[in-house]
């Protein structure tokens, strides 16, 4: 809750406009790398989106309005470490027992509710996981690094 | 109409009611009404979530869950436009214009008996125009050669662009982006690396599957968690929805005419691409208070104003299926996603999908057909419940659909970068949806980049043999026209109604 709310916010031009030109150019500049034959198609592609994307700037400059209607940026930040969490928890733990245990933490810290209640959340889910994938769809589930390193 | 498309249409229902099959348009529907009734979900989110599922299957199977996907959805959002106010989807949102003050007045039951008669109604006019079209359509997507397709996809990406949004600009740049990202990877003729910065991962290109999951189903997840609502409705709600489900149904057959006019806006509007979703609903919300008597009652709780966009948005779906199976070209998000899940299983939609693949055509139709009835019928026995759907804490659904997304994007093809792809679009998704940036183009031009690279190249290689004169083909020149008017129409309306505005006060 310490997070500073910028309602009021009118920036120039919004970053969202700044990023795409910045990648289009990054692709561009590629393009010259390519064959003639592989690079036609996507200079002219990528040519017309610039010409877009910098219009849309002017336009930016021109009708300055609110971007970050009341967001807090730590709480955009939270959530995507919350869903990162997630696979770097499959990636090290499995599926399973990733999401089981990313369920757990969520439920009590994020969610609030008790511990008991967040266990058996979190051990349901990983049943579920484990039942429908694993037997129901039979597709092989990821057993995580921690598993393969001690296996 | 052809024997084999009438022998189709039968072996069609016949497949679909049979066990075990009808069970995959009743648990889609079921699915899709869970979806599309949880504010900030919606069935684009439940069909990229159900991609990397249904990525072993036949296609039948395939055909009837989506069908029923984009059927089941359509009404439920409505319940909660209804009872909280609260769309679920953007298409809805019209309907809480009257359909929030009946309940306030404590009709909320005939509104949603209305609504559920109108959606089952006027889906099935949809439906019906749709296998009637099936003739016309086969006939011209076999008229259809590379040059037509190019000026298609052309036409079906400056469209959607200039609709999805408030600006063309953004759209525009987005199609262009979209076009951008699928090109990523082998180039097919040369087979030279493109834009994979060193990454092994790329060199096949982008995945669809990671590409939705994240761009709809992470991307809302991460708006719920910044946006802290405790409930789905954003409120606790377990009282009495009042009012009689059966009046709402009478009503739809005493204003039977507009039910009519609303149903076949929604059929041609959907046929449009990209202009089906939400502007239908809203096109019948206009005629009916300009051809009403008494429009005093309008967005005070007036049925007509729920019966008229109802109506319309169930028939659009069927409407919508027009470019998607006969030219490749999406009618929405919904079919967007569609199209990637039949490239995913090689179902490739216009001549091949009318001819070959007949049967599968009207599988889909059939079980979007079932899955509209199933909705409407389960809606209306379920009023009282859903009023306390909203106490549903969202706290407990998004770690299940983050696994599911994240489960979803690594099965596909049992690849950890699919993961982490799917979370950076995510990011991406959200920070559009926050910035305003219209994530439909994008998606469209990846779908629709395929059908644009190769009609390109083919076209420019018969040009090139002499083979054809490209601006001599009707066809092109009418979708050559159709691909201006759809760029210049939208600023050209705007100056005149900024026009017409300063005329009127300077009179004044």
């Amino acid at each position: 809750m310490n997070d500073r709310i910028r309602k009021d916010e009118h920036p120039r031009v919004s970053t969202m406009t700044l990023f795409f030109i910045a990648l289009t150019v990054l692709f561009l500049w590629v393009s010259f790398s390519l064959s003639r034959t592989s690079a036609m198609i996507s200079q002219a592609v990528l040519t017309v989106t610039l010409v877009f994307l910098l219009v849309q700037f002017v336009l930016d400059r021109r009708n300055p309005r609110p971007v970050h209607r009341g967001v807090r940026n730590g709480g955009v930040l939270t959530a995507i470490a919350w869903i990162s969490a997630l696979p770097a928890a499959c990636w090290l733990l499995g599926i399973p027992i990733g999401a089981g245990l990313f369920c757990l933490l969520w439920m009590r810290w994020r969610a609030g509710e008790r511990w008991q209640f967040s266990a058996v959340f979190a051990l349901l889910l990983a049943i579920s996981v484990q039942a429908l994938f694993g037997l129901l769809l039979q597709s092989d589930l990821y057993q995580g690094l921690l598993f393969q390193f001690f296996n | 109409m052809d024997t084999d498309i009438i022998n189709a249409a039968l072996e069609a229902i016949s497949l679909v009611l049979s066990w075990p099959y009808i069970l995959y348009p009743i648990a889609g529907t079921l699915l899709a009404m869970v979806f599309s009734a949880c504010p900030g979900l919606n069935s684009s989110s439940l069909m990229a979530l159900a991609i990397p599922l249904t990525i072993s299957w036949d296609p039948l199977p395939l055909m009837l869950i989506f069908g029923a996907f984009i059927g089941g959805a359509t009404f439920m959002g409505s319940v909660t436009a209804i009872l909280f106010n609260i769309p679920g989807k953007a298409q809805n949102a019209v309907t809480m214009l009257d359909g929030y003050p009946m309940t306030q007045l404590g009709q909320a039951r005939t509104a949603i008996g209305c609504a559920a008669a109108s959606s089952a109604l006027g889906s099935t006019l949809g439906v019906f125009v749709l296998i009637a079209l099936i003739p016309v359509l086969r006939g011209a997507a076999l008229a259809l050669g590379p040059p037509e397709y190019l000026m298609l996809a052309i036409w079906g990406l400056t469209m959607l662009a200039a609709l999805a949004g408030n600006s063309l600009i953004k759209g525009l740049a987005m199609a262009g982006f979209g076009l951008q990202l699928a090109y990523i990877g082998y180039d097919p003729r040369t087979a030279e690396l493109r834009f994979t910065f060193g990454f092994d991962y790329l060199a096949e290109g982008l995945s669809l599957v990671p590409v939705f999951l994240g761009l709809f189903a992470l991307a809302e997840v991460t708006d719920l968690i910044v946006s802290r609502r405790e409930f789905l409705s954003g409120k606790l709600s377990t009282s009495d929805p009042g009012g009689s489900a059966i009046e709402g149904v009478r009503e739809v057959f005493r204003n039977f005419g507009l039910f009519v006019r609303s149903s076949v806006i929604g059929t041609v509007i959907g046929a449009i691409p990209g202009v089906g979703s939400s502007v239908a609903g809203f096109v019948a919300y206009g005629h009916a208070s300009q051809s009403a008597r008494n429009t005093t009652k309008f967005g005070k709780g007036d049925i007509r104003g729920v019966l008229a966009p109802e109506a319309a948005n169930d028939a659009k779906d069927g409407g919508a299926l027009v470019p998607t199976l006969a030219l490749g070209i999406p009618g929405g998000t919904g079919t967007a996603v569609l199209l990637g899940a039949l490239a995913l299983h090689g179902l490739a939609p216009g001549r091949e999908m009318l001819t070959d693949n007949l049967v599968l055509v009207f599988v889909l139709i059939w079980s979007l057909f079932i899955s509209n009835w199933i909705t409407s019928l389960l809606g209306l026995a379920m009023v009282n419940p859903m009023a306390r759907l909203g106490a549903v804490r969202t706290t407990r659904l998004i770690p299940v659909i983050l696994v599911l997304a994240v489960i979803g994007s690594f099965q596909y093809r049992g690849l950890l970068a699919d993961v982490v792809c799917a979370v950076l679009f995510g990011i991406l998704g959200y920070l559009m949806k926050r910035h305003d940036w219209p994530r439909i183009p994008l998606v469209i031009a990846l779908v629709l980049a395929p059908l644009f690279e190769t009609n390109l190249h083919l076209t420019l290689r018969l040009v090139e043999l002499g083979r054809i004169d490209f601006w001599s083909r009707p066809i092109v020149l009418i979708l050559f026209a159709l691909t201006c008017a759809s760029l210049f129409l939208p600023i050209v309306s705007r100056y005149l109604r900024e026009f017409s505005d300063k005329y009127r006060k300077r009179r004044q």
